[in-house]
């Protein structure tokens, strides 16, 4: 009863709960699904377009590699992709032939409401504020905090333990040794009130577990 | 996807009045389909939204991405050929009330999109005009009766406010600052790398995006 | 960009030792009553400009074991681990570092405009084949040259500067080739010694006295500062070798002027010596020409340059940032702007700077990001979180799952003169419960007052055990302790709010984790209507306008805890593992936080 409700609590079958524990909002716009991963635990809030229908087009010669290359976007386990969110894989001209490159989200990400993701890939531990944009073949390392409405400009590179912000987005610090440590606070057992276990960067499998 | 089904039966019902009713049902607001010209050659994504009362007409080429909204509520639409609108893009004037509460604005009449435009997912575009080969970016808000100008690029979160008028070969980025693109207005080849570039494109996205022309028709 | 709300920063202590108290924290047990009374006194001020520099969020701060202490940025040691360039993430050797100036030497560059990192692109014209199929004639090869680097975020190119490149690689020496063809082309000097500096020379000084005479004259050569650069430095190099050559110290080694050698120089020049005046090093002397990297202003560039403003107007004009971030200092205009060459970036390892241990070493490779050691203050002190007790927040603040409209965000917006209650959960990290005592002004600093009491300042939180143990044994422990206190409540204690929160009890208690209630009374915002104000002498502030930030309401809390733990060892799980009392040692701690709570309504 005193369980924090961080998450609104959303009348019953708002979302659909996979095998592996992705929750799906009914209301996420996702296109092109059989060329989407999501890793288990991940969460895709309402109003999401996930853009998997964008991907490599097979080359005429070999049929094989077809399966293989038609994959669009993955993301790791327990993701959560905020609302309004648009997630779309990047294309580029190279060596003469437009091409949609796949894009890779990592674990314990997560990504703030009505950003829009076009970045080449996404590592673990990320936190990404709200509104911001990352444009085509961005990459974003581990342990990265994005300030809300940060526009990330295409192909830029954000290292490791880094804040980025502004726009375009600049390194304008590091995220601290303690980034993504929950300090004692339970990982396991959702301790109640007090527990409030996931920080930015960290494990996010209770903020996962609460959001129903 | 139920695509094909879905499509087998707005063929069958396309052109009939019976057509509308389900159509406001299924876009789940009360909007009237949108009177259309429609090119064969466009790509209009089942998922697409074409909504309001006065024409909007599609050139060949074009792709509407799923979850595009045109809305010709206020005035006309015309997209030339070969553009993009991408998802979650809002095209059209949407609440006057918002942008315009004095009501003194004028009002285009049409709201007028050139040839090879690229209009990214977010933007809200309520420009009177914008001119060919310019890339409106993700979240991009165009005020009402604005007029963008051929080969400009509006960075992504940028604000064009009503009625402002924007040159050619114009960038605008950042925090809306703005500044002229000389190398593109100096060097005629990186306009050509660019339109190939988007040529390429539109050929791909016509290859990967289904198209479903005739519920809007 | 708004501060989220709640947030909890913790003040280093070291912040003390530059005040007049310098061992006020680190206290004996017996001396915590007086000592808590001498803080009456001089509670921490979060406003105070100094404290900007002792805050800081937790995870930010890390724990000498030795010291038993935090450490903040401002008490710890950075030694560099390894440099890289953040765009290519190559790890760049010690060695190279300085001579590269600090930069990227591969093909990493900065947009000059608007700092977004820069791709290269051909200039070739593109083939007519449009399909895979068609392309497939010349999929095999990569768009040939030439080449030239562009901006994705704001389309600045080198083609304005007119920097175009031949190949796609290499690109720093390319660039360089470019601007040292750019200097000759302009009529300046790289070797001292060529025939062709001599003759500049003597016509830089002709012009120079044509110059004065007469304004139409042409402008004296200057050089750019790339040449001016090198022959400074050519100059200096060779003062700094004719002085080798007559001291046996050499001073090119080392600039230091606290060296041995230095001061051995200094001796000699200045000091009477024994030594003859045949030893005495010529005294090294600055440039005075050009040809020696002396720089002259000239009054007719300025002219120049404002006719140059005058024709390209607001556009062609660098912006201030601009200019700082040219490694040049001449540049005033757009097209002067080169592209400039990425920073590199560190990895550092951090040590106490009282007792020089390490706090935290990252392993040296660019692309790990384990730590060989790393002494948090999470796993340390305890965590403060705090909240509001009835109004629950209808997002996470930090995790937001929809979008929040400007000015919606009612959380965090508090009623003047309403009181409020939060909930202050203290997490212990330590393998020992922790006493803890906590301690608060009854007003907040600030001109704005507000009313602030802890419930319950004193309590006890369990240690951090195995959260299965806590799984097992408490499951109805914990909901039977929630019961008693509902009952104890009142008759209509099954809804959250009607509880009514009792002086001297623990609201909630966990494993490691102790809730108490706070209530605050946010005092009036000067502005408001009936200038009312909790505080004794707010009235003499309350004209004034508020400064920014004035209304945000921070709580300075000082936090003091007791544990026992094993004597001499670390608070690590060994220690845990072998519970003996022999062995124990009464350990103590105390620090100052600020909770923020949020902004209070106007």
């Amino acid at each position: 009863m005193s369980r924090p409700s961080a998450a609104r609590k959303a009348p019953k079958g708002e979302y659909i709960e996979t095998d592996s524990g992705n929750k799906v909002w009914r209301k996420a716009n996702i296109s092109g699904a059989p060329n989407i991963t999501l890793g288990g635990r991940t969460v895709i809030r309402e109003d999401v377009h996930l853009r998997g229908d964008l991907h490599r087009l097979s080359t005429t010669k070999e049929d094989g590699s077809k399966s293989s290359s038609s994959h669009s976007i993955s993301i790791g386990r327990c993701s959560v992709v905020a609302a309004g969110c648009v997630i779309k894989p990047p294309c580029r001209v190279s060596r003469g032939v437009l091409t949609y490159y796949p894009m890779k989200i990592g674990d314990n990400v997560f990504i703030g409401p009505n950003s829009t993701i076009q970045s080449a890939s996404i590592s673990s531990h990320v936190h990404i504020g709200e509104h911001c944009v990352l444009q085509p073949f961005s990459m974003v390392r581990e342990n990265v905090k994005i300030l809300p409405h940060t526009i990330v400009p295409a192909n830029m590179v954000i290292p490791s333990n880094s804040v980025v912000g502004g726009r375009p987005a600049r390194i304008i610090g590091e995220v601290g040794e303690g980034w993504g440590a929950a300090g004692g606070a339970s990982a396991a057992g959702g301790a109640g009130t007090g527990g409030e276990s996931w920080v930015e960067g960290g494990d996010l499998r209770e903020l996962v577990r609460s959001i129903r | 996807m139920d695509q094909q089904a879905s499509q087998a039966k707005r063929v069958s019902t396309s052109g009939t009045s019976s057509n509308r009713a389900s159509t406001a049902k299924r876009s789940s607001t009360n909007v009237p389909k949108a009177p259309t010209s429609l090119d064969p050659n466009a790509i209009i994504a089942n998922h697409a939204v074409l909504t309001g009362i006065h024409t909007i007409s599609v050139a060949a080429g074009t792709v509407i991405h799923p979850h595009a909204r045109i809305i010709s509520t206020y005035s006309a639409v015309d997209i030339g050929p070969g553009c993009i609108v991408s998802e979650k893009a809002v095209i059209g004037l949407s609440d006057l009330s918002q942008d315009d509460p004095e009501g003194d604005l004028e009002l285009p009449e049409i709201i007028k999109i050139g040839q090879n435009v690229n209009i990214e997912s977010g933007t809200i575009v309520e420009a009177a005009e914008i001119g060919e080969n310019t890339l409106i970016d993700v979240d991009v808000k165009l005020g009402a009766g604005s007029v963008i100008g051929k080969n400009c690029t509006i960075s992504a979160c940028s604000v064009v406010p009503p009625g402002e008028t924007v040159p050619d070969y114009t960038v605008i980025y950042g925090n809306n600052q703005r500044r002229l693109n000389k190398s593109l207005q100096s060097t005629p080849v990186i306009l050509d790398i660019k339109s190939k570039g988007h040529e390429k494109q539109l050929n791909v996205l016509q290859r990967l995006v289904p198209s479903n022309l005739a519920k809007w028709q | 960009m708004a501060q989220v709300f709640p947030y909890t920063y913790y003040s280093c202590p070291c912040v003390e030792s530059s005040s007049t108290k310098p061992n006020a924290v680190q206290s004996a047990p017996q001396e915590a009553a007086p000592f808590l009374e001498d803080e009456e006194e001089n509670t921490f001020d979060p406003r105070s400009p100094r404290a900007n520099f002792s805050l800081y969020p937790i995870e930010h701060l890390l724990y000498c074991t030795d010291c038993h202490q935090i450490r903040c940025p401002r008490c710890m040691v950075e030694e560099v681990v390894c440099w890289y360039c953040p765009n290519c993430l190559f790890e760049v050797p010690s060695s190279t570092v300085r001579s590269d100036g600090n930069r990227c030497t591969r093909n990493c560059y900065n947009c000059p405009i608007c700092t977004s990192i820069l791709s290269i692109s051909s200039l070739e014209k593109p083939t007519e084949g449009l399909t895979p199929n068609d392309a497939a004639s010349d999929a095999a090869k990569a768009p040939g040259g030439p080449y030239f680097l562009s901006c994705p975020f704001c389309q600045w190119s080198s083609l304005e500067i007119g920097i175009q490149f031949e190949k796609h690689f290499n690109l720093t020496s390319q660039l360089q080739k470019i601007i040292r063809g750019d200097t000759h082309r302009l009529g300046s000097v790289t070797d001292l010694a060529s025939p062709r500096g001599e003759e500049m020379e003597g016509e830089i000084q002709g012009r120079a006295s044509v110059a004065s005479v007469e304004d139409t004259a042409p402008l004296p050569i200057q050089g750019d500062t790339e040449t001016l650069f090198t022959n400074l430095y050519n100059f200096y190099r060779a003062q700094l070798s004719e002085l080798s050559d007559a001291n046996p110290y050499s001073l090119s080694s080392d600039y230091s002027f606290a060296s041995p050698s230095s001061i051995t120089r200094l001796m000699n020049l200045y000091g009477s010596g024994g030594r003859t005046k045949k030893d005495r090093p010529k005294p090294i002397r600055e440039a005075a020409e050009f040809s020696e990297g002396q720089k002259v202003s000239n009054p007719l560039s300025e002219k120049e340059n404002i006719d140059r403003i005058r024709s390209v107007g607001w556009e062609g004009t660098a912006s201030v940032e601009q200019r700082l971030q040219q490694c040049r200092e001449d540049v005033g205009f757009v097209d002067e702007l080169r592209p400039l060459a990425t920073l590199l970036r560190t990895k550092k390892s951090k040590r106490c700077k009282i007792c020089r241990q390490i706090l935290s070493r990252p392993e040296s490779k660019v692309s790990t990001n384990r730590y060989k050691i790393k002494l948090l203050a999470l796993n340390n002190i305890p965590k403060i979180t705090m909240r509001s007790l009835n109004a629950q927040p209808a997002q996470h603040p930090s995790f937001p799952m929809q979008a929040t409209a400007p000015g919606s965000d009612e959380a965090s917006t508090l009623k003047p003169l309403v009181p409020t209650h939060f909930l202050l959960t203290i997490t212990n990290p330590l393998f020992d419960s922790i006493k803890v005592t906590l301690a608060t002004p009854s007003t907040t600093p600030g001109c704005v007052k507000s009313k602030v009491t802890i419930l319950c300042p004193q309590f006890d939180v369990g240690a951090n055990t195995d959260v299965w143990d806590e799984a097992l044994s408490s499951a109805t422990d914990r909901s039977s302790k929630r019961q008693s206190q509902m009952l104890s409540a009142g008759p209509d204690g099954g809804s959250l709010t009607g509880i009514q929160a009792e002086a001297g009890k623990v609201w909630e208690r966990g494993r490691n984790w102790t809730s108490i209630v706070v209530e605050v009374a946010p005092g009036s915002l000067p502005d408001s209507i009936g200038h009312v104000t909790l505080g004794d002498d707010a009235q003499g502030d309350g004209g004034a306008a508020l400064d920014e930030d004035e209304d945000v309401l921070e709580i300075p809390i000082f936090v003091r805890l007791e544990y026992e733990t094993e004597a001499g060892g670390d608070d690590g799980g060994a220690a845990h593992a072998r519970k003996e009392d022999a062995g124990k040692e009464k350990r103590e701690e105390a620090f100052w936080a600020v909770l923020g709570v949020g902004r209070i309504a106007g």
